[in-house]
Order: structure tokens, then sequence, then C-alpha cells
């Protein structure tokens, strides 16, 4: 049984947590994992400004499969960067995405599933800074922490 | 009696001006800058079309300056008089000039509306030919003789552009400097060929917060002398000796060897000779003062359709003229106008100007009133300025007081049954970057200019964040939408603007890739308090539907989003979809509707007033725009919204009686039955109805003008050939 606790990223590593999966033993690092995770895709985001950058298949491999979140895909996400790429080679004046830095994330929550809950703090610090807190769900694969979303097929966002 | 005019003979009209129209370089609205490079901002408070009796207005420049910025708080103000001629000096001031104490904060009277002996009517001082109403003749060290031009009249008049070169440029500057706030001159122009235009030109003025040699408006009085209709002197200005010519037009062969300017107007001998005249005052600005004029139609559906052959309002081929003759000059119109206290809301109406002698005599107001307050133009969702957005043009919607006098109720007094002072009922918002020159009139006129702006009567808002992002599909959807509805939150608390890369905000276009999701936020304040309504009864329109809510304490109901395809420029040769009358297809862009409404049941409120919401326009395939307006009246509000919340026809609500008949036979819609209800409503077999200025603060709306969404293998948002 994997153990629910809570464990906070920071940029100080703390000690691990020994977890163990159902029917087996695997030790595995949620704090890591929080702090790789939200590391990569602030970095991964910042290179959004290039066509290398949406090329590249670093940001959606942060994402599940089965990623699905308020009706969008892992399909889509591809997809919206493939077409902005796109768009950028032939338009200069394409406005891009904002984007956020992610911190202060904590992983928690897990089920037997490996599917957890991740609170983060998104920031935007373009001119004026903006930072909201937000909650979203990733799932462990293989040592491995990916965005899952909230599995809802709703676009009403 | 309407007046209509063929529209073949517009058609034939139009084709013989484009000649005249450069097809020149439409300025593309400007994709967003990159946050870090746009300098701080914040939304400034103005009001740049009011009057004093140095045209037909009934204060002195100093009063009427006094109560805008300082009565009314506005942060900059632009004093602008019709063009023409005035037998009156308007920089005499009142004596006394503060009111008399007990004519402030006076309530209803049943022998109302007020004890004439307590308070003067008319204006102070109460009599004529005192103060601002003594004559320049009879006032000048020098006399008649001091009066330039070729006036013959006595008293005589003297022509505008010597008021504001020799009298009021001063005035304005003093009063400018010593409130500290940007204060100038501008010029209601009697538009050759139309009604009246606001126009200002800056150059050479030197308001607040400039110091040390004093300025000048010598461009702007030979902008007047040149190109008002009203004003025939053909002296050049006296010792000025203008030459009214633009270089590299054709017109110069069309001026007057005495005048050197245009001389006439639309006549059937001289069809569409003054639009031709006003479009060349516009190339004259572009020439003189690039950055900084503007010309801005002022009511322009009052005057009726287009008359080539006389001097009536505007059609959308004009404003398409004006805006490619100079987009930075030409970018915008005032449909919210003033005198919206009168019997007739803002002075449109039907068959306007008849009378006993003359029942048949008037024309038609284009939509035969106002919508809300708002002219047609602007009102009708998919008519002229959703046909003018959708060509992706910069052309914005601007608000103003029309200042002259109080109807029959004197300065001091709260009620009006005629005009509101600029500031106490409509304002426009418009974003200053100050930079290191603190608040300057250059930077308000870009501010004008930018299209990031909003207006608005009864203080039903004071504070807009409106933007367009472009959605980020690598952050969780929620959080996204929290992060952009956080951000026009604080811009809204700190009455300034999100700078975000990647959202576009108003004036502004967002560059999105086919298929990117757009997720549009909000964030408005409703004020806390009172407005300048001096009555705290509950609101009789709304009273109706059984919602209690004082008259000075108005609530936002609700914001519609209004969005529309951008279909690209249309070109002036192609008539048909260049030139013609409110509802014909050239005047309109039928895929302009209400695409969100936003109420209490899905926007976030907050304590402070804040109400902020959200939402994704998805897989966006065309360029488009969207614009904002909102109301304190729902849908279905019985004579003033419909279904679907649209304003509905001021003037049926408060009709003016049949100029064949006489006064006191028609009823109005709308009782007023509170015990409060002032003596002034109209009032017919003893019942009182909602009128006048009641009838304005009932009916509260504001507008944002638009952020435009351009789609990269889509229409590019406004194109030239």
């Amino acid at each position: 049984m994997i153990t629910n606790r809570v464990f906070s990223s920071s940029l100080i590593l703390s000690a691990a947590l020994t977890i163990s999966a159902c029917g087996g033993n695997s030790t595995f690092d949620l704090e890591a994992a929080a702090i790789d995770l939200s590391t990569k895709i602030s970095s991964y985001m910042s290179e959004l400004a290039t066509s290398v950058g949406f090329n590249s298949k670093s940001l959606s491999n942060l994402f599940d499969e089965k990623f699905l979140d308020a009706g969008f895909t892992k399909a889509d996400l591809v997809s919206s960067l493939t077409a902005t790429t796109t768009a950028l080679s032939t338009n200069p004046e394409l406005s891009l995405f904002p984007m956020a830095n992610i911190t202060n994330s904590k992983v928690f929550g897990c089920d037997n599933n490996g599917i957890c809950s991740m609170s983060a703090t998104l920031t935007n610090s373009d001119a004026d800074t903006t930072s909201i807190d937000f909650s979203t769900k990733v799932i462990l694969n293989a040592g491995v922490v990916y965005f899952y979303g909230d599995q809802s097929s709703t676009t009403s966002l | 009696m309407s007046k209509k005019f063929a529209l073949r003979r517009t058609t034939v009209a139009v084709a013989s001006l484009i000649g005249l129209i450069s097809v020149a370089s439409v300025q593309i609205a400007t994709a967003a800058e990159k946050a870090s490079t746009k300098q701080a901002g914040t939304y400034v408070t103005g009001d740049f079309h009011n009057h004093s009796t140095c045209s037909d207005g009934s204060l002195s420049m100093k009063k009427l300056i006094d109560k805008s910025v300082k009565t009314f708080g506005l942060d900059w103000f632009v004093q602008a008089d019709h063009g023409g001629s005035s037998a009156r000096n308007c920089t005499l001031s009142e004596d006394p000039f503060e009111p008399v104490p007990s004519a402030l904060g006076l309530t209803n009277s049943a022998t109302g509306p007020y004890p004439p002996a307590t308070f003067p009517t008319g204006g102070q001082p109460a009599s004529t030919l005192k103060g601002p109403n003594q004559s320049w003749e009879s006032t000048l060290p020098g006399g008649r003789a001091a009066i330039k031009g070729d006036g013959t009249a006595t008293p005589k008049a003297m022509w505008r552009w010597q008021e504001i070169q020799e009298f009021q440029y001063k005035v304005t500057e003093d009063e400018s400097r010593a409130r500290q706030k940007p204060i100038w001159m501008g010029v209601e122009q009697n538009a050759p060929g139309h009604e009246h235009v606001s126009t200002t030109v800056l150059q050479g003025q030197k308001p607040w917060p400039q110091a040390g040699v004093a300025g000048n408006a010598t461009l702007q009085a030979q902008y007047e002398y040149c190109f008002d209709r009203s004003d025939t002197d053909t002296s050049r200005g006296a010792e000025n000796q203008w030459d009214c010519s633009v270089a590299g037009t054709n017109s110069t062969d069309a001026l007057n060897a005495t005048s050197r300017k245009i001389s006439g107007t639309n006549s059937a001998a001289t069809p569409d000779l003054g639009h031709r005249k006003t479009v060349e005052g516009i190339k004259w600005m572009k020439e003189k003062a690039p950055t900084t004029s503007y010309f801005v139609p002022a009511h322009l559906e009052r005057a009726g359709v287009y008359n080539p052959n006389g001097n009536n309002g505007f059609n959308i081929e004009h404003l398409r003229n004006f805006n490619n003759t100079a987009p930075d000059i030409a970018f915008g119109f005032e449909s919210m106008p003033g005198h919206q206290a009168s019997a007739q809301r803002g002075e449109y109406a039907p068959n306007r100007g008849a009378s006993l002698a003359n029942p048949t005599g008037g024309v038609n107001s284009v939509g035969l009133g106002t919508f809300g307050g708002t002219g047609i133009y602007a009102a009708r969702i998919g008519g002229v300025w959703d046909a003018l957005l959708g060509e992706g043009r910069k052309f914005w919607f601007f608000a103003s007081s029309d200042y002259h006098n109080r109807g029959s109720f004197g300065p001091d007094q709260r009620e009006s049954n005629q005009d509101f002072y600029p500031g106490e009922y409509q304002k426009d918002y418009v974003l200053v970057r100050k930079g290191t020159n603190n608040l300057s009139a250059e930077a308000i006129i870009d501010g004008l200019r930018s299209g990031n702006s909003f207006a608005g009567s009864g203080d039903l808002i004071d504070r807009l964040s409106f933007v367009a992002c472009a959605a980020n599909p690598a952050i969780p959807r929620p959080a996204f939408k929290a992060l952009v509805e956080k951000a026009a939150a604080n811009a809204a608390l700190k009455n300034a603007e999100v700078r975000i890369n990647g959202c576009a905000t108003m004036g502004e276009k967002l560059v999105v890739a086919p298929g990117a999701d757009v997720v549009v936020a909000i964030a408005v304040r409703d004020p806390q308090g009172k407005n300048n309504s001096p009555y705290s009864f509950p609101n009789p329109s709304l009273k109706q539907i059984n919602i209690t809510q004082p008259l000075d304490a108005p609530v936002l109901d609700h914001i519609d989003v209004i969005g529309g395809n951008v279909t690209g420029f249309v070109s002036p040769t192609d008539t048909a979809k260049y030139a013609g009358q409110e509802g014909t297809a050239a005047a309109g862009n039928p895929s302009a509707g209400i695409k969100k409404v936003f109420n209490s049941s899905n926007w976030t409120a907050t304590t402070d007033g804040l109400r902020v919401m959200s939402y994704r326009i998805p897989a966006v395939k065309v360029s488009q725009y969207v614009r904002l307006r909102g109301t304190n009246l729902p849908a279905s509000t019985p004579f003033e919204t419909d279904a679907n919340g649209n304003p509905l026809n001021d003037y049926d609500l408060a009709p003016f009686d049949d100029a064949a008949k006489g006064e006191g036979q028609t009823p109005g819609k709308v009782v007023c039955a509170d015990a409060a209800c002032p003596m002034h409503m109209r009032t017919v077999d003893g019942v009182k109805y909602s009128s006048f200025d009641v009838a304005a603060w009932a009916d509260l709306w504001f507008y944002s003008n638009p952020v435009y969404i351009e789609v990269t293998n889509s229409v590019k948002v406004v194109g030239t050939k």
C-alpha cells in the first residue's frame, strides 16, 4: 500500500520517503519528483518563444498519455504546439502564450493507481507579478510524475 | 417629416469623392507590445466637448472648468466651443463665482421647482449682460475696433479664431497650470457638409505639466478659420494671413483667392463640397499636427442621414473616408452624446427641429432617438460601429457632456432638464502612460488614439480591465483561468491594465495560431457609495420589475460580451459595400452578436465592488473582435431593454410633445410615482413620468472599446490595398 503522505517541494531536498506499492516494494521520492516536474515545465515553457522550443517534445513529455483536463487532451496539447510552430514560422507578430513559473509544488494524496494531487503556485512576472495557487492531478508512472489533469471532459472553462 | 436622400445620388457622390481620398496606409492595429516594454499607465477621466458663452453655452470658461475638474473631479479637460463667432466674452467670470449657499443641496419643493427668490435662474449672475454674458465690444479696452475680421453686427461678434488665439487660450493655460491638470483648447467644428465634430490641434499649446514660457493655440485657431463652416470670415485671420491649402492635395484649386480657404459647403449647387472641405481639414491636421490632433464626430446620428445638399449627419462612408484619410487622427466617434437630461434625450428625436409654426420641418435623427443614451450607430449590435470594427479599423467609442446649460435650473443646482456637467454623468476613461512627464496632454491624446479606453454613465463602473489571452496549453485550464482573472482583478484594483505577454487589451490585437483557445478575462469595479445623482428615491424603471434601487446608488446588473468577425478592409471603390445608410449592408456586420453574458450568477463578486469573470473562446478559426457593454437594467425591463438586453429607444420612453399639437399632450411610459419624484418631471393629467435627468439616472450603460483577435491564416486585422 502506498502510504498517503504530503511532501513539500523546496529548493532544499529533504529525506526521501520510502513507499511500497501494492504487491511489491519500491523506493520513490515524491518530493524530488514534484520539484523535478515543476522545474521542468517552467523551463520548457520559457523555451516556447522559438520554433525549436515548440518542436521539442520536452514539454509534451511531461504529460501522461491519458492526460485530460477540462476537455483538453495530450493530443490537443501537441496539436496546439504544432500549430503555433507553423504560425510562428510565417508570422513574427504571433502573440505566443502567457508564460508562468510553477513553484511550491506539493504532491500528496496518492491513491492505489498512483494518481495524486498536486498543488503549486503559478506566477507570471512579465511586468506586474501575478500569482495564483492551483491544484491539479498528476500520476506516478515508472517512478516519474506526469501531469494527469482532472479527467473531466467538460469544456466550460 | 423625414428627409431621405436617394442612395444612388449618395453613391454617385461617394464615387466622385474617391479620387480625393488617398488610399492611404490605414495603420494596422499593432499586436500587443511586449509587457516589459509597456510603460505603466493609469486610466484617467476626461471630457472634450462642452461650451461656454464664447459660443452657445451659459457659463464663463473658468466656471465651466471649475465645475468639470474640481466639482466633478475630471483628470483632464478640453474646452471646445463651437466654431463661428460669438458676441459674448466668456473669459469674464461670474460674480459671485462661487454658488450662492442657499442654492446648494436644495430638495424638491412642493411649490417648486425652487422658490425663485432664493436662486437665480439662467446662470450666475442672473441678468443678461453681466459676467460672461457681456459683449466683447463692451468689455475690451479697444472696444469694437479690437474685434478683428469682417463681422458687421452690433454688438460685433468676434470670430472664434480670434477668441481662441488671443483670449481663450490664455485662460485654459492659466487654469491648467494653476490646477495642475491638463486642460487645453479644442473646437467643436461645425463641419462642412455635416453637423459637428470634436476636434483639437494641440500643437503649440502648453498645458500643465508644462511650465515656463506660455504656449499658444494659433494652429487650433487657424483650423477653425480654415475649416469651420460657420466661420465665414474672409480676412485670413487678419495679421495671421493664413493660407488653408494642404500640401500635396488636389483641393488647392477650390481655395477662394481672398480668404484662401475653400468657400461654401454642401448645397444643391455644390453637392458634397462640404464633405470635401471637411476631409481637407483632416489632411491639414495630418500635415500640421499628425500626432497631437483628433477628429471625432459628435452626436453623429442626431442630424439625420447625410445630405449632399445640406449640413446634416454622417453615413458610414463618411466615417470610412475620415478614417482612411488619417487613422491616427480620425480614430473614433461620440456615439454616447451629451444633452442626456434634455426632454429628448441626447436631443435625438423624430422630426427634430419641428415647431408649431413648421410642424413637418424637422429631420429624423437616425434611429429616431438614443438607446440607453447611445446613438444607434453604436447601440445596435451589428450596426455601423460593428461594421467598422469588422474591417479591423481603429475606430473607437467616446462619450461627452456637450454641456451648454441646466435648462430651467441654475448652474449650481443639482437638477437639470437639459445637460449634465462634464464628469457629472458621463466620463471617458482613457489609459495614459505617464512616464517622466506626468499626466501630459500629449499622452492623453496618445491614449485616446490607442483605443485603450471605455466610456460610461452614472459611475456605473469606474474601473475596467479587459483582456484576451492566448491560452497556454501547458498550464492546467483552471489554473490559467485563475491566473488571467487574477491579473485582470489586480489591474482593476490599481486602475491600470494587464501587462502580460500573450494578452491584448482594448485597442490592441492578439495574434494566434488557428485552433488556439483564447481566454477573455474581465474585471470591473461597481463603485461603492453614491454617484452624482441628486435623487435617492428608487429607480422608477426598476420599480416596474420590483427592484428597489436608489437612483444615486446604481448596481451593475450584467455585462454583455459582443463579438464579430473581421472580414477585412472595404475598398472605397466597392461602392455597394462602402457606402450606405444605417440598416443597409454597407453599414452592418451580420456576424456581430452577444457572445457571452455575465451577471451575478457567473461572475465573482468581492466586497470592494470588483466583479471578475472570464470565458474561453475555443479553437478560434477566424479573425474577430470582442467588446463589452454593461448596464444597471436587466433584460426585459419595460420600455428600457428588450429580451436580449438591448437598449430600447429613449424617445419612446419619454416622447416629446407632438410639435403640431403643442405641449402637454403625450404621456411618458414609466410612471414616476415616488413622493420624492421632482416637480419638473413630465406631467400629463396629473401623472408624473420618468423624464429629463431622472430618466437618464435610471438608465445607465458603459461601453468598452474592442480587443481584436487575429488568426494567422485568416483575415489580417486592418488591412489596406
